[in-house]
């Protein structure tokens, strides 16, 4: 086994690739991908295979030269705890700007990504989660008719 | 048809075309600027706005917006390591971190007038040769398009910054992620698991602020130190001395050339120009170690080429009416609803018309130099707030974009899962660019070889048989067999575990 | 009695006022096609004219994907409240149902009017010294003949795969991203025909032998129709319509039905269509629906005879 994370990293990364690309490939013998074929064309599903294929060998490589990785070297550190509050902060606010529309939830996800980040100024983070959305849909929706999430709730 | 050059100019110099032109190439850089935007959403917002204009100072509006947003994408990709449009997603390499060291104004004085150059010089090309490279154009058939991408391809490799294998493996993911929808040659919907959102497939934009955007945020996020440090520490415009450009003169007319010829080809477009003019200049440096780590050649280099396509795009979309890429269509398509008609019969019927659109042309970068050159310092300032308080901004304009270019909600997951794809990827020191060029080329590639395989009845030997597609093998072989050095092939693909810089 | 006259009236005035107030706000209209494409400049054409008219915005939307399907799907699920539009073409609405599963059908929508029909036509290279349909037909009974377009189940397609059932001859199709880049093909010599409308044939700089039509085309006088060359009566042209979802109220759709008459009418409208080299046709909203149902059942039956459809 590896000793190092970066060879650890690797192998999984590599394994995890290629599973997924095993999986599509065998997805793609489902009957709903059966013949739709011209003359001289080949089938649908003829280059997704060969690249799926590819795919699978090239994690597997990768995650060979994992296996082998002699370099203790590990992943850059990383303030976990941070990380996943940004991450939830972000589906939040996606699932907020889906469901209740951009004018609602693209303020509160702007709030949440800035507190999760750890901005120090509570007050002006909450001024600019409420005064940049909006101003860009002043902009970008009411002036030049750009298409924004309307929520699906209401 | 020079007769019609001075009118031409006394129309330009009109109040209505002066600030249609001034405020196009304000807004196009804005545009540009803001992640998720695109030079393509910039042309459909300003499209409405040309119907009360008459065609010249219509022309110049988009014109003007065309150019000068290529341009702005290099502004957030040189200050906030984030490429504002899909063209600029090479300037990141080496902008960002001449920013980090302290050179922020210099990149950004890289950048304005590379992208300077690079317009002027596939305006000239435009103005000169357009119909007969049009004509030349006419001659990428289906296989000749298919060499020209496997040629593209290798540029992967000057991408991959050492780790060649997790390079090629995220290109490969890349070509896959552009076959989910529509198959273009069937019209049979793959990959989509009943979704109807899905069945339209994936698109570039959404693809890039996931995987620099978003990802960006989330990286500060778990690496961040001090939340109060500005994101952007060193902005402004400075002009590089002149000792600097003479270096570097060749590759800059390089990158322009390559950029124009790409852009005169139909199907490949310009994120891929871009990297093969990058891939280029680094391969023929003498300092490639240092590109990626902040040496002015692959800025010039990216910078150049993608507002050299610009010109070059232009090129079948008025001698032949086929638009080059996609801010060309939106282009020809407003041009249409003005009574302008690109095409064979606009060079005979209408050469004032011609003279008219390539004036404006060369107006709108003069432009896009001039006021990018004063808003450079404008814009770092403005950028000048603390990264905790700038990622968020950052996320929102995401949402905005991905969802901005055909309201659909799968480019909102999208920015999400790679988003986070993105990260993890970036943790575990995965090139970011292979996977952006692969899915940009995987749709023609897949294509062009299945129109050739018909074309030439199942004979991919028959492939050999053109001249044009001959050479381009020909080149691409002699790029691997370089590359690899025949017997160090496969100790160089499973290397040992220190990158290279 | 008078207390009848003025209740009648009131009711008058009140629905009178109903009416009149369509439309309160901007519409929406969708186009299932990305900007600038050809029925995304197509609609352009008519916003103003419309807007002028009915006094509010009108703010496309374009959805693109899959030949218009997955726009018009959405639409299908929209509100029919009149603020709901589309514009589409014959293929998303009459043909693309028939060769794969979509959620909406001719009764997902209510026919408002059309705007442009523009007739087919099949055409070659300039360079390709073939002079009329028979050259080619000859060509294809000697040999291969390759045809491109957009991908299978578009008009295009349509109408090369009924010339070539008409002609007894087999054309060897080959897919393109859309009919510009078939276009490229076909001028540089690697492919060789191309159905598709004559004002875009004529602005790509090729030449059309035939019109698929009752009757010649503006903007190519000297080329024959299909029955003048003496070949069975094939029709194909691409039209485009506005239509609303299924169940807005009548009074909204007689209001459109009656705006687009008059946006259509307009010499501005007119010129700048034929310009781009369409052909602006107004069908009003009770010819349309009747040509629209009729569409649907005769391109169903198309599909089967040439063998698209299974």
């Amino acid at each position: 086994m590896p000793k190092g994370g970066q060879g650890r990293a690797d192998l999984i990364y590599g394994l995890v690739a290629a599973v997924a690309a095993s999986a599509m490939f065998a997805h793609t013998f489902s009957a709903r991908y059966s013949n739709e074929f011209l003359f001289g064309d080949v089938s649908t599903v003829f280059f997704p295979r060969l690249l799926l294929g590819t795919i699978a060998l090239l994690s597997l490589g990768l995650a060979f030269k994992g296996l082998r990785s002699t370099s203790t070297g590990g992943l850059p550190k990383i303030h976990f705890r941070r990380f996943a509050l940004t991450f939830g902060a972000t589906l939040v606010g996606i699932v907020l700007v889906w469901y209740l529309g951009y004018l609602i939830g693209m303020p509160v996800g702007v709030f949440l990504v800035g507190l999760a980040l750890g901005y120090p100024r509570k007050l002006i983070l909450a001024a600019t989660s409420v005064a940049a959305p909006l101003i860009v849909w002043l902009v970008l929706a009411k002036f030049a008719q750009v298409s924004f999430p309307t929520g699906t709730l209401f | 048809m020079i007769e019609f050059v001075p009118q031409a100019f006394a129309v330009a110099f009109s109040f209505e075309v002066l600030i249609a032109l001034a405020v196009g190439t304000f807004c196009g850089i804005i545009i540009g600027a803001l992640p998720g935007l695109g030079t393509v959403l910039g042309l459909v917002m300003a499209l409405p706005f040309t119907y009360v204009l008459d065609p010249a100072t219509a022309v110049a509006l988009l014109l003007a917006v065309y150019v000068s947003s290529i341009y702005g994408g290099s502004i957030s990709a040189i200050l906030i390591n984030v490429p504002g449009t899909p063209q600029s997603a090479a300037s990141v390499f080496d902008g960002y971190p001449m920013a980090q060291r302290g050179d922020g104004a210099l990149a950004l004085g890289y950048a304005t007038i590379a992208s300077f150059v690079g317009g002027i010089f596939s305006l000239m090309v435009l103005v000169m040769i357009a119909p007969q490279l049009a004509k030349f154009a006419l001659r990428f058939g289906p296989i000749e398009t298919f060499a020209l991408i496997v040629f593209a391809l290798t540029t992967i490799a000057w991408v991959s910054s050492g780790e060649m294998l997790k390079g090629l493996l995220s290109a490969t993911i890349g070509l896959f992620l552009a076959l989910v929808g529509p198959d273009a040659m069937t019209g049979q919907i793959r990959f989509h698991f009943d979704n109807l959102f899905l069945s339209a497939g994936l698109t570039v934009i959404p693809l890039l602020i996931g995987f620099f955007a978003v990802s960006e945020v989330l990286f500060q996020s778990a690496t961040l130190k001090d939340a109060e440090l500005p994101a952007v520490r060193s902005g402004g415009f400075k002009i590089p001395p002149w000792s600097e450009w003479k270096k570097r003169i060749v590759t800059l007319l390089r990158s322009c050339g390559i950029g124009s010829f790409i852009g005169v080809l139909p199907g490949t477009g310009a994120t891929a120009a871009v990297f093969v003019a990058y891939a280029d200049a680094k391969r023929r440096a003498p300092n490639p170690e240092d590109f990626g780590d902040g040496e002015p050649s692959g800025l010039i280099a990216s910078e150049s080429s993608n507002n050299a396509v610009s010109g070059g795009a232009m090129v079948p979309m008025m001698a032949l009416g086929i638009p080059g890429d996609g801010g060309t269509v939106v282009l020809m398509g407003a041009l249409t609803i003005h009574n302008v008609i690109p095409g064979v019969r606009l060079f005979s019927q209408q050469p004032d018309l011609v003279t008219q659109i390539f004036v404006l042309l060369f107006f709108a970068n003069i432009l896009m130099l001039v006021i990018g050159g004063f808003g450079a310092n404008l814009f770092s300032r403005m950028l000048k707030i603390p990264t905790t308080l700038l990622m968020p901004l950052v996320f929102m304009m995401s949402v905005v974009g991905a969802y901005a270019i055909r309201s659909n909600p799968v480019d909102i997951v999208v920015i999400a899962v790679f988003g986070l794809i993105g990260f993890l990827l970036r943790l575990n020191r995965f090139p970011p660019a292979p996977i952006i060029i692969g899915f940009v080329l995987g749709s023609p590639l897949e294509v062009s070889l299945r129109q050739g395989l018909i074309l030439t009845d199942m004979n991919f030997l028959a492939f050999f048989a053109s001249p044009i597609a001959l050479i381009l093998f020909g080149i691409t072989g002699l790029i691997l067999l370089n590359l690899f050095g025949a017997g160090r092939l496969v100790g160089r693909v499973f290397g040992r575990s220190e990158p290279e810089a | 009695m008078i207390r009848t006259l003025t209740l009648a009236c009131i009711g008058m005035f009140v629905t009178g006022a109903a009416l009149a107030e369509y439309p309160e706000k901007s519409i929406e209209v969708l186009v299932p096609f990305n900007a600038g494409s050809g029925p995304d400049a197509s609609f352009r054409m008519l916003q103003p004219e419309l807007e002028e008219i009915l006094g509010q915005p009108m703010v496309v939307r374009n959805v693109g994907g899959a030949g218009g399907t997955v726009g018009a799907a959405q639409f299908a699920t929209q509100a029919a409240d009149g603020y709901h539009l589309a514009f589409m073409p014959v293929g998303t609405t009459t043909t693309q149902p028939h060769l794969r599963p979509v959620t909406y059908d001719d009764s997902s929508f209510e026919p408002i009017c059309m705007t442009i029909q523009d007739p087919m036509g099949v055409s070659v290279s300039p360079d390709a010294g073939i002079e009329s349909l028979d050259d080619l037909i000859a060509k294809a009974k000697a040999g291969t003949v390759t045809s491109g377009g957009p991908p299978p189940g578009s008009l295009p397609h349509i109408g090369q795969a009924a010339v070539a059932a008409a002609y007894d001859v087999e054309f060897k199709y080959v897919p393109h991203e859309g009919g510009s880049a078939a276009a490229k093909s076909i001028l540089g010599g690697q492919v060789d025909v191309l159905v598709d409308p004559v004002g875009s044939i004529l602005n790509y700089g090729l030449k059309p032998l035939v019109v698929l039509n009752g009757s010649r085309v503006d903007g190519a006088p000297d080329v024959p129709t299909i029955d003048e060359i003496g070949g069975k009566p094939l029709r194909y042209s691409i039209w485009f319509g506005l239509f609303a979802p299924a169940g807005t109220p009548d009074d909204v759709l007689a209001k459109l039905d009656k705006a687009c008459q008059d946006g259509t009418a307009t010499e501005r409208y007119k010129e700048t269509v034929a310009n781009s080299g369409r052909t602006p046709r107004f069908m009003d909203r009770a010819e349309f629906s009747g040509f629209f149902k009729q569409q649907y059942q005769d391109n169903a039956d198309l599909l089967t005879a040439i063998g698209l459809k299974k």
